[in-house]
């Protein structure tokens, strides 16, 4: 299966370095620069983006180019703080049939592999939020669609008026 | 007197009071479009706890670990005599990996607060020391970086988490001064003060947030220095 998100967590006990996967593949932690590469995204997305869903620890942001999003996981730290994992990944990678089901598949592979789990109930908002997302994007694109159509017929009116006062 | 000489020597005083004019209206201006605060530091150190006092006045119960950067609003901050406009900014993660995004924060930021376990500190903990002086090393440099003539930056050390030394708990209330001056003191603390450019330049405060009450003594002396 294709990889289509970086993945990034904080230990669980507070102490370990951060746990990041790039491409399928877990980033060493001497790797700093494709670290600080993946958060640098992340935080870039969050800043520049739109926050399409936020419930219960689950959030979803998204660029014109990419999108985060932070999903909890069961664990808590030593604090009793909720600990998430965050995903960032290419927008155009959203539009492929069975985005979501790919992704959660991989969140839960990744938080298995740092020794987490994440509850079914929390990849259902997962898959809800990018299905809200989803939508989001379409009725965008169909109101994009009736802008350029309208102006269009202006245009075309303009000229035909222009055309026909000449005559 | 001719219209042109008096048109010549009230120009001449304008001239001479400009320079406090302006110094006036940069006052002023400053005042009202308020200071943008870097809080940095390692994990666990407090970070969320202070932005979420400085801007409501409360200390988070049940939180979540900051990994995504989340954005704080504009507040004015409002501490028995003081009065400061606190402008949006983000509350990062604490991790190394985060570095990048620090810079970032560093080049918009008036002041930057970087937060540390001072109880760490004070009990010799290499790890720790080892982690701050390194991070203190990078956010000096940024500092030199972006600052400029009429936009100088400022860093803040602020040892957090003293309630954890035993010394701090008899001290509390009658000789917090001589606590905070031992730490300020301490042979990392000075070394931090020196990378950052000197005492001039980096001012360090100590104390606790485990209670309202003592978070508001913290942030009352920060924000005094930040107001100095």
């Amino acid at each position: 299966m294709r990889a289509i998100a970086s993945f990034w967590a904080q230990a669980l006990d507070d102490v370990g370095a951060d746990h990041f996967f790039h491409l399928g593949e877990c980033v060493a932690e001497d790797s700093v620069s494709v670290r600080q590469s993946i958060v640098s995204r992340v935080a870039e997305t969050l800043k520049k983006g739109r926050r399409y869903y936020c419930k219960d620890n689950v959030l979803l942001a998204a660029d014109r180019s990419s999108f985060v999003t932070e999903v909890p996981m069961i664990e808590r730290d030593p604090r009793g703080r909720v600990s998430p994992i965050v995903c960032y990944g290419s927008f155009d990678s959203i539009k492929e049939d069975g985005f979501a089901d790919c992704l959660c598949e991989e969140i839960e592979t990744f938080a298995v592999s740092i020794g987490q789990s994440v509850a079914p109930e929390t990849l259902d908002l997962v898959r809800e939020a990018f299905n809200i997302l989803k939508k989001k994007q379409l009725r965008r694109k169909a109101a994009q669609l009736s802008a350029i159509l309208l102006v269009t017929i202006v245009l075309l009116a303009i000229g035909y008026w222009v055309v026909m006062k000449k005559l | 007197m001719p219209f042109p000489v008096v048109a010549f020597w009230i120009t001449v005083g304008f001239l001479h009071f400009l320079p406090f004019i302006i110094l006036s209206v940069e006052k002023i201006n400053r005042k009202v479009k308020g200071k943008k605060f870097a809080v940095l530091g390692a994990r666990q150190v407090g970070k969320t706890h202070l932005i979420e006092f400085l801007l409501n006045g409360t200390i988070p119960r049940v939180y979540k670990k900051t990994m995504t950067p989340v954005k704080t609003t504009r507040e004015r901050i409002l501490l028995r005599e003081l009065n400061l406009l606190v402008k949006e900014s983000w509350d990062v993660s604490g991790d190394t990996s985060a570095r990048a995004v620090w810079k970032d924060l560093v080049a918009e930021a008036d002041f930057v607060l970087y937060l540390l376990r001072a109880d760490q500190v004070l009990a010799g903990n290499t790890d720790v020391e080892a982690r701050v002086k390194s991070d203190v090393r990078h956010v000096s440099e940024w500092i030199e970086q972006y600052q400029t003539t009429d936009k100088p930056k400022r860093l803040l050390l602020v040892g957090t988490h003293c309630d954890y030394n035993p010394e701090y708990k008899s001290k509390y209330n009658s000789d917090m001064a001589e606590f905070v001056d031992t730490f300020v003191k301490l042979p990392t603390i000075n070394e931090l003060v020196l990378r950052g450019g000197g005492l001039k330049k980096v001012k360090v405060i100590a104390g606790s947030m485990r209670t309202i009450q003592e978070t508001e003594v913290l942030v009352y002396q920060m924000l005094r220095e930040v107001l100095a």
